[in-house]
This record gives structure tokens, sequence and C-alpha cells, in this order.
């Protein structure tokens, strides 16, 4: 009796399943908002980023006057022209430059005074000035960086941080040259003085450190006792680079080490547009049970040997699969179609497949379930449509969808957090960018699926309810 | 013989939230197994809401209600195996075919496989859908939603159907079919609540009426003895006038 009762049970839920695979398949303005418009920002969004943050189009254009004409400045103009980030201009006069770019010609420039390589070589060591805002230049500070004040901060940022590395690189390259020549005359002259001494070598261990230290005193040490044919006690001169305040940067990451850690944008559209398709599944989901509270057929079902919990099983289960093919064609537009149509790398797929595997089934179930609340609480389409997709947007916002939340203000960030989508995209970047597994997600994971149980709870509550 | 009345319903009442005036003010009605009762009454009288509760869709504010003798709080899925119900509106599936809707339909009520393939054949035959049984029903007249919608809820059998006016906006000839086939219907055993605004329909269709206004039944009998009774009416038509008045309703 009770298998029979099953048998019934299980007919009538994959009956359900039919007809809402059916209304699905036939609504096609429901279809190209499920795929087709979260597929076409994915691309275009991820192309135009590209082009932003990379700048591999365009390119900023800057132009430089190179007054220096020596070691420095020729090396920052052949290392800004490899730059693809930058278009190099190059300008003799510093006023024709200056006009260009407060007129908006030029978007930046970078003058490098006369001198700037010898300055480079005294203790108070170049430094770069801003002068932006009308700053008045003071010629003897070295390198000026000039720039329309309506250029976005990341591209100030990034021409000065070049500058920096070239100029840090370029000076220490400077300083190995001329400490090597000092070394050399600064040995032979104390072989020369010490040429009669019959000393043991003994090589100071106060002698600061410095690459292959070991190396270059052993061979500097057979060579002084070949040529002095006796032994000879060597005072190394004091290696400048040692006091020099040199930047080091440190990049450290936490997460599996073994992982590939750079982001990079297509790990962060990829599960940022998986989560904004899957949301606005509430269009078509919300749609089909208002149309049904409109049309009467939700009466009907209600007087059908058939529960409440069946009959949103059934849309669930559709809705769901349809999630997992926005998950897969999303996954396929990362890793086939953007690389064939830019320069990006292909979405690598070396993760942890269980933790993927319950990430999209507990996104998708979260997001099912805020259209069964959205459907089930709006009296009318018109309600709902307008109301789910504001939503779905804001979440979108608060979720790190179109600007990762790393970047977002500190209240907007903490206040990001009760968005559902913020979990999904935090859960799909850990296992993407992060390799994470289960156990690391399970903080996104634990309330995606919570608030599909509460959703479910109440739609479901809501909708078998007597009138 | 099932010794209980089929409907039953005391001192029903029901007030629709927000709203000051009850809907229903104490519906006291009985409908023995075999009946073909005719439930009359203007615009807003209290007609659906009373056959919302019926069916369990809604529930009532205080009173009794039974069917088959038991409650529609909470029906159970016997119950709602024994009653059918044809509601006013065309409670369809607009982008499901007329095949596909009946086919479902038959499913969530347990039938399935060539039981249900021979059934839903022979209803389409018996209302002529055979050119249109594969139309999404978002293309069909309002003649054919009115058929698919009238099997919809009978297609399962049920000892007692629960009609809201299902031959509003028909034509006369699918009307006379509709009628029809209910008498046939009814000769076979089912229990029969119609409600209708027609009242010729129900004089030809029903051995029982009731008029209903204002959320109260007035007037409940045979047709012939309810005319009978009315000093100077020759017809149904115009003892409902004489019951309920001309002033015009919602």
């Amino acid at each position: 009796m009770n298998r029979t009762s099953e048998h019934y049970k299980m007919r009538k839920f994959f009956s359900i399943v039919y007809k809402e695979y059916l209304q699905l398949i036939r609504d096609l303005p429901g279809l190209t908002i499920l795929f087709l418009m979260p597929a076409v920002m994915l691309v275009v969004i991820t192309l135009t980023q590209e082009k932003v943050l990379i700048g591999r189009e365009s390119g900023m254009k800057i132009i430089i006057v190179n007054a220096d004409a020596s070691h420095l400045g020729n090396r920052i103009e052949s290392e800004l022209k490899a730059n693809i980030s930058f278009k190099l201009v190059t300008y003799t006069s510093q006023k024709e430059a200056e006009h260009d770019v407060f007129s908006g010609k030029y978007q930046m420039m970078v003058v490098i005074p006369e001198g700037s390589t010898e300055r480079l070589l005294t203790p108070a060591r170049l430094r770069i000035q801003d002068t932006s805002g009308g700053k008045k230049t003071d010629e003897q500070a070295g390198i000026i960086v000039m720039y329309d004040p309506a250029v976005m901060k990341i591209y100030k940022d990034m021409l000065v941080s070049s500058l920096q590395l070239i100029i840090e690189s370029t000076a220490q390259r400077l300083f190995m040259e001329k400490y090597s020549e000092e070394l050399k005359s600064d040995i032979a002259q104390q072989i020369a003085n010490y040429k009669k001494q019959m000393l043991l070598i003994d090589l100071d261990d106060e002698i600061p450190d410095f690459p292959y230290r070991k190396q270059v005193m052993q061979q500097i040490q057979s060579a002084v006792e070949k040529k002095a044919e006796e032994p000879v006690n060597i005072k190394f001169p004091v290696n400048p680079l040692s006091y020099r305040n040199l930047v080091k940067i440190e990049e450290t990451s936490a997460g599996n080490s073994s992982y590939d850690l750079k982001p990079d944008i297509i790990k962060n559209n990829v599960p940022a547009f998986i989560l904004f398709a899957m949301f606005f599944i509430v269009l078509p989901l919300a749609g089909s049970i208002i149309h049904e509270k409109q049309q009467g057929t939700k009466d009907r079902v209600l007087i059908l040997p058939v529960s409440g919990f069946t009959i949103f099983s059934g849309k669930i289960l559709v809705y769901l699969i349809i999630c997992i093919l926005q998950f897969l064609l999303m996954i396929g537009i990362g890793r086939f179609i953007i690389p064939l149509i830019s320069h990006l790398p292909p979405l690598t797929l070396n993760v942890d497949l269980l933790a993927l595997v319950v990430i999209v089934i507990a996104s998708g179930l979260a997001a099912i379930g805020f259209g069964l609340l959205i459907g089930t609480f709006s009296n009318t389409y018109g309600q709902a449509a307008p109301l789910g997709s504001v939503i779905v947007v804001i979440l979108a916002i608060m979720g790190g969808i179109f600007v990762p939340a790393f970047m977002m203000p500190d209240i907007i960030r903490k206040i990001s957090i009760i968005s559902p989508m913020r979990w999904g995209t935090d859960a799909f970047f850990s296992i993407f960018a992060r390799g994470a597994g289960v156990k690391i997600v399970l903080p996104q994971l634990l309330p995606l699926l919570i608030f599909f149980g509460i959703s479910l709870l109440l739609s479901a509550n809501a909708f078998s309810k007597q009138k | 013989m099932n010794p209980d009345p089929v409907i039953a319903t005391k001192n029903l009442k029901k007030r629709y939230r927000g709203s000051e005036e009850e809907a229903l003010k104490g519906i006291d009605l009985t409908i023995q197994a075999g009946d073909f009762f005719g439930l009359l009454g203007p615009n807003a009288a209290g007609k659906s809401t009373l056959i919302a509760i019926l069916c369990g869709i809604m529930g009532h504010s205080s009173g009794e209600v039974k069917i088959f003798g038991r409650t529609t709080n909470l029906p159970t899925d016997w119950l709602k195996h024994m009653i059918g119900f044809v509601p006013q509106e065309i409670a369809l599936y607009a982008s499901l075919t007329v095949l596909e809707n009946i086919l479902f339909f038959g499913r969530m009520y347990g039938i399935s496989g060539n039981k249900l393939k021979e059934k839903a054949e022979s209803y389409i035959e018996t209302f002529h859908l055979n050119e249109h049984k594969n139309k999404l029903i978002s293309k069909c007249s309002g003649g054919i939603k009115r058929r698919v919608n009238l099997i919809a809820g009978v297609l399962h059998e049920p000892s007692l159907v629960l009609l809201d006016e299902p031959t509003l906006g028909v034509d006369t000839q699918l009307r006379s079919m509709i009628f029809d086939y209910l008498i046939m219907l009814n000769r076979n055993g089912t229990t029969i609540l119609y409600t209708t605004h027609y009242m010729e329909e129900a004089s030809k269709l029903c051995n029982r009426v009731g008029i209903i206004d204002h959320g109260k039944i007035i007037a409940e009998g045979k047709p012939t003895e309810l005319v009978a009774s009315s000093s100077g009416y020759k017809d149904m038509g115009q003892l409902f006038l004489h019951l309920t008045g001309r002033d015009l309703r919602d």
C-alpha cells in the first residue's frame, strides 16, 4: 500500500516537473533572461574590464619629456614604451607638454629633468613629484608626473608604480656598476699595500652580505693569493646597496599554497555572473506562480490530491536544472569563448569538484527560494517583475557582482554580508581562486541552504493556505 | 449507500479579511446524493464564496461544513478525489496544449498509462476537440477553453461536481452540449452543484434550486414548487427578480 502510494506521489511529482519544463521551454522571453542576458553581460563586462584595467587595446596616452638623455631617462622611456598600458609620445618642451595635458589632449606626462641619472647616485635619492592640481614644480625634486585631473586614480597609480620600479632597478644597476669599479680599484690598492705582508687570509665576518658573497670572496682570495704569492688580509668596501632603503614588495596569500593564486578578471566575473544569472530566475519562476494565481490554476491545484511541497518540489527541480545549465554556460564562456575573443587566459578548472557541485546546488536553491518568495507574496506580475529585478540588482551590487567586494568601502562591505549573492560569489571565488574545499566554503554554504529552507517553508505554507 | 448528505452546511459564515460585511451570513444547506442543485443569485450574492468553501479552497469564519460527512478545513486526498471543481475562470495552463492540460490534471488524480490516454481521447471526442487537441490553450477560442476547463474538473469521475457558472460567455450550441453532458453525468449518479445567473438553465437542469442573495439562502426547493408557491409569478425568472429586487449589483 505504502509502496503504491509512494509510486503515485513520484508519478505526480514527475508530471509536475514535465509540466514546468513545457511551460519554461515555451517561455522565450524567460529563457532569454535566464541564458542570453547573463551570457552577453559576462562577455561584454569582462572584455570592457580587460580594456579598462589592463589597457590592452587603447593604452593611456602619456607624454614623455626626457631632458636627462642618460641612463635613467633612456631606461624610463624604453620601459614605458614597452608597457602595453601606455602609449608614449615624446616631447622636447615641457611647456608644450603641460599645455597639451591641461587641454585634455593627453592624460599624463612624465618629465625627466636634466641630470636625473647623476642625482640618482647621490645619497638624496631621486623622488617622484606629484604636480597635479596646479602645484608648482620643484626642479630639484627629480621626476615630474603631471596629469589631467579627470584621469582615474588607477592610471596615476599604475604610472607612478611603474616609474618607481624603473628608478629602483636603474639605481640598483648603476650602483652595482659603481660598486664593482670601486671594489676593483680598492682591492688593487690593498693588494699593493699588503703585498709584502705575510698574513693569514682572514675574510672579515662583518662584511655586509650580498648575493654570491661566498663565491666572490673565494675567487678574490684565490686571485690575491696567486698574485701576491703570500697570505693577504683583505678588507672589503661596504656594499652601498646594503644600507639603501630599496622597495621590497612582499606578497602573501591565504589558502592552498600549491594553487595558482593570481586573481584575474575571469575568476572574478564568471562566478559573479553565475550568481547573477541564477537569481534572475526570479522573473520566470515568480511569473509562473503569479500566473497560476491569476488564471485560477492555483485554486484548481489546491484541490488536487497533491501537497504544496510536491508542487513546489517539481518547480524546484526544473529550475535547479536551469541553474546548473546556466552554470555550465558561464563556465563554457569563461573557458572557451572569452579566451577566443580576448587576450585573457581561460578559466582554470582544476578545482575541488565536490565543493563546486555543492555550491552550485546551494546557490541555485537560494536563487529558487528567492523566486518562490517573490512569486508567492506578489499579487501581480506587474508587482513581481520590477520588485524582483530591483532586488536582484541591489543584491548583485552588494554581492560584488559588478564591483568586487574587496574594492567596496568598509560600511558597504559590511552591509553586503546580508546578500545571498555575496555568499555565493565568495564561495565560488574561494573555489576558483583559492582552491577551497567544502570545509572552507561551509560559512557560505550554510547560509545559502538556510535561506532556501526558510524561503521554501514560508512560500509553500502561504501558497497552500486557504483563502 | 452513504447515509450522510453529500453537502451539509450549518450556519456557515464567511467574512473576508478587512471587510466589515459578511459575505456569507449563516448558510444552512443540505444536498443529497444524486441531486442536481442549482445555486442562483445575482452578482456578489455569495455563490462563488460558497463554492470555494465547499471545495476547500477557502476557509470559513464560523459554522460547519461537511462534504460526504467530512470537514473541508483540511481536506484529505480521499475527499479531493471525490470532488470535481469547474471554476468560473479558465483555470488552465496557457502555455500547454489542450491535450497536455487534460493529461496533466488526469495524472494529478492518479490516472496514468493507457487508462489516461483512453479517457483523454474519449473526452476529446465527446467535446469535439480532436482538431484542437494540439493547440496551445493561449491560442484557443473561449468555447474550446470552456470545454477543456470542464473536462479538467470531471476527468477523474468524482462523485460530487461543483460548477461555478460553467456556461459563462458561451454560445447556444456549446451551452446545449454542456447541458447534455451534465444531465448524463447526473443520471449516472454524480451529485452536481451548479451556480448560474440564468434561470432557464436552472429550471431545465436542476431538480432543486436555492436562491442566494446578500450571503443568505432566501428560497430553496424544487423549481416548479417554488414558482407554484409564489403568487402571481409564472417562472423562475420573475420569482428571482421578485426575491432579489431590481437594484443593480457589483
